[in-house]
């Protein structure tokens, strides 16, 4: 009999403009995150991580991961913003690595899913976001980093679309500590169903660096 | 005493007086040949101090909490031994080893990094550490990996503005954990509910709830579960369980004489009271976050309730069920039988209707029923604090059933480990014997656990 695992994907954006600084905050958040859910017993149980990088090409660089065996990645940034290709390849990771409640099988929390670009996508993205949209196989959050991310593009994956103006490493660090809040959050009982439909699952405030896009 | 005084006040207009029902009573150490009390007499629960008579009493007591595994945080001055090292050593070299920490041997690799370790200090009992000691996370490779905490909560039970609107709410009692057993003509009824290691670590309340009662004819049992994303579950399931019974107790007055001997209107009245009861419940709840300025969907909450009808040589049982959890039942053949739907989602944790949701009065008209319960030996009806540990219930009810027969030697696959114990259903203290069995425990399943049972008694199956 396997454990009900609350899988967390993050998308994060590697194109050449994330070079510097955001990179090394977005890794530095990771292993953040990875430290803070050590803390947190409930997820010490359930949470599992996956990383999905996006530049020229869209790749799992970690596939879904029990928190105390997960390292937090090494990765750079530079070329384009496979923003398309990372969709598809979170979809089918979801389709794969995930497990839906059968007759002989409680199924995984529904995943919780963080996507964060700072620009605009250079590949084919619609037809993927839409189906992305159309699924829903987790909870999506968006965040549109810096001024060149245009949050109208997220908003056709997801309807909770965060705006990150700030990319400073303290702004990073701020949102990875939601990010752990979120998770630890997550694993509740909640309405999913037309007659008892899903507004949303609770989450914690955003920081102040981060608003929330209408 | 009628549940709309308690909710409502008695002076409310409009507010007939029900019969007068048996509210559930506190965990007690009832004997197989106690003689049960049918006379319809009303007995308050004693964890309860509203409804204008209340007299104080003596909280219900609470449940063992799970051990919290302690870790040290003086980890360099700490000899790590595993349990095979600690049995080898003699009673001298055991003193001079302290603190002396046990590690079990390594398991699999899931089980890494969870809270295995325990830590046993000659110098420094558990019970002497503050919680946040307590909490301390142990040593796990670069990263501590944290232990549980059971936390008080910070806030109180019956928020301002419900309280305001209803002050006979605010003055419910609420326990973390309750236990309640009662000895029936030729049946007992035991119950537990226990708040999840994961609300305790959290500081939220139990969200669960249960309650019963009995009057000569109808003994009436309620489940709820609050669901953990809405602030107020705790109270909608409060209210929905209490809310199921009375309404039920005080319908079954109105079944005709000429009814109670045809099984078939028999069997169609009480459906119509279950459903008209779950209905209530529903209805009250609404009313309560309405009338506090709440919208309803705060106080979301699952409903399982079983009816059982004794009248001579007539057992009849019905069911309902609003939410997830489970009903099972087993039969002298050591059949189960899954005794109502659960309305879960594609993952863990979704729900397709609760109580307060649009299609809850539709649910409410869903009613099984066993018409000849003859041949039913034990049932109970449970959140999915247990449900899903136990899932799917109808392969794994067996194992449940078993086990409160028989008693426990082993945990069963897939757990970590369940308290070793003798069979539930033989112990003159059930609900002690229950509450113990309720501290199993399985990676990842921490919510709150409810469960009432019915078993025959004396106990007629043997396993």
């Amino acid at each position: 009999m396997s454990v009900r695992r609350l899988p967390v994907y993050i998308l994060a954006d590697c194109s050449g403009s994330m070079n510097g600084a955001p990179i090394e905050s977005v890794k530095s958040g990771i292993r953040a995150l990875h430290s803070e859910l050590m803390g947190d017993p409930s997820a010490v149980e359930s949470a599992y991580l996956s990383v999905i990088t996006f530049d020229s090409n869209a790749q799992q660089i970690v596939p879904l991961t029990e928190i105390t065996s997960f390292n937090p990645p090494e990765f750079t940034a530079g070329g384009t913003t496979a923003f398309g290709s990372a969709l598809t390849l979170l979809k089918d990771c979801v389709a794969r690595e995930v497990r839906q409640t059968t007759d002989e099988e409680k199924g995984d929390w529904k995943p919780l899913i963080f996507i964060f670009t700072d620009g605009a996508p250079t590949d084919r993205w619609d037809e993927p976001a839409a189906t992305l949209k159309r699924n829903r196989p987790g909870n999506i959050i968006a965040v549109a980093c810096g001024d060149a991310a245009d949050p109208d593009i997220l908003k056709q994956v997801t309807e909770t679309v965060l705006i990150m103006k700030d990319m400073s490493p303290e702004a990073f660090k701020q949102f990875f500590k939601w990010v752990s809040a979120s998770i630890k959050q997550t694993s509740q009982k909640i309405g999913a169903g037309p007659a008892a439909p899903a507004e949303g699952i609770a989450l914690p405030p955003p920081p102040p660096e981060i608003i929330i896009h209408p | 005493m009628s549940l709309k005084n308690w909710l409502f006040g008695s002076d409310e207009p409009g507010m007939e007086k029900p019969n007068a029902p048996m509210p559930c009573p506190p965990a007690a150490s009832a004997k197989p040949d106690q003689p049960a009390d049918t006379s319809g007499t009303v007995k308050k629960q004693e964890s309860q101090t509203d409804r204008g008579e209340a007299k104080p009493t003596e909280p219900v007591p609470p449940l063992k909490d799970n051990p919290v595994p302690l870790a040290s945080e003086d980890v360099e001055h700490t000899q790590i031994l595993t349990r095979e090292q600690i049995r080898a050593m003699s009673d001298e070299d055991r003193e001079k080893a302290k603190p002396i920490k046990f590690v079990p041997p390594p398991k699999s690799g899931v089980e890494k990094g969870t809270k295995e370790t325990e830590t046993h200090s000659r110098s420094q009992s558990g019970s002497d550490l503050k919680p946040e000691e307590q909490s301390t996370p142990k040593p796990q490779g670069t990263i501590a990996a944290a232990t549980w905490k059971i936390e008080a909560v910070n806030e109180p039970w019956v928020p301002a503005e419900v309280a305001k609107a209803f002050p006979s709410l605010a003055a419910q009692v609420y326990s973390d954990h309750e236990a309640v057993e009662r000895v029936l003509p030729g049946w007992r009824l035991i119950g537990g509910s226990r708040r999840g290691r994961k609300q305790a670590h959290d500081a939220r309340f139990r969200e669960d709830a249960m309650y019963f009662g009995v009057s000569a004819e109808i003994t009436v049992l309620s489940v709820a579960d609050g669901a953990g994303s809405c602030r107020l579950s705790r109270i909608g399931s409060h209210i929905a369980v209490r809310e199921t019974v009375y309404h039920a107790l005080s319908s079954a007055g109105s079944i005709p004489p000429e009814d109670r001997k045809d099984s078939s209107k028999l069997e169609a009245s009480l459906k119509k009271i279950l459903t008209d009861s779950v209905k209530t419940a529903r209805k009250r709840v609404i009313e309560v976050a309405e009338k506090s300025g709440l919208n309803p969907k705060e106080f979301r909450a699952t409903l399982l309730t079983v009816i059982l009808w004794r009248d001579g040589d007539t057992e009849l049982l019905l069911s309902n069920q609003v939410g997830d959890g489970a009903i099972a039942v087993i039969k002298s053949d050591q059949s189960i039988l899954k005794f109502g739907e659960s309305d879960s989602g594609a993952f863990s944790g979704e729900v397709s209707c609760f109580l307060t949701d649009t299609e809850g009065d539709a649910k409410a008209e869903i009613v099984r029923s066993i018409p000849d319960a003859h041949d039913v030996e034990a049932l109970f009806l449970c959140s999915d604090g247990i449900e899903d540990p136990f899932y799917p219930i109808d392969k794994k009810a067996a194992d449940i059933f078993r086990q409160w027969h028989t008693g426990v030697t082993e945990a069963l696959d897939g757990f970590k480990s369940q308290p070793t114990q003798e069979a539930v259903f033989h112990e003159e203290a059930a609900a002690g014997a229950l509450a113990r069995w309720l501290e199993f425990e399985k990676r990842g399943e921490n919510d709150d656990r409810t469960i009432l049972v019915l078993h025959r008694l004396p106990v007629r199956m043997k396993f």
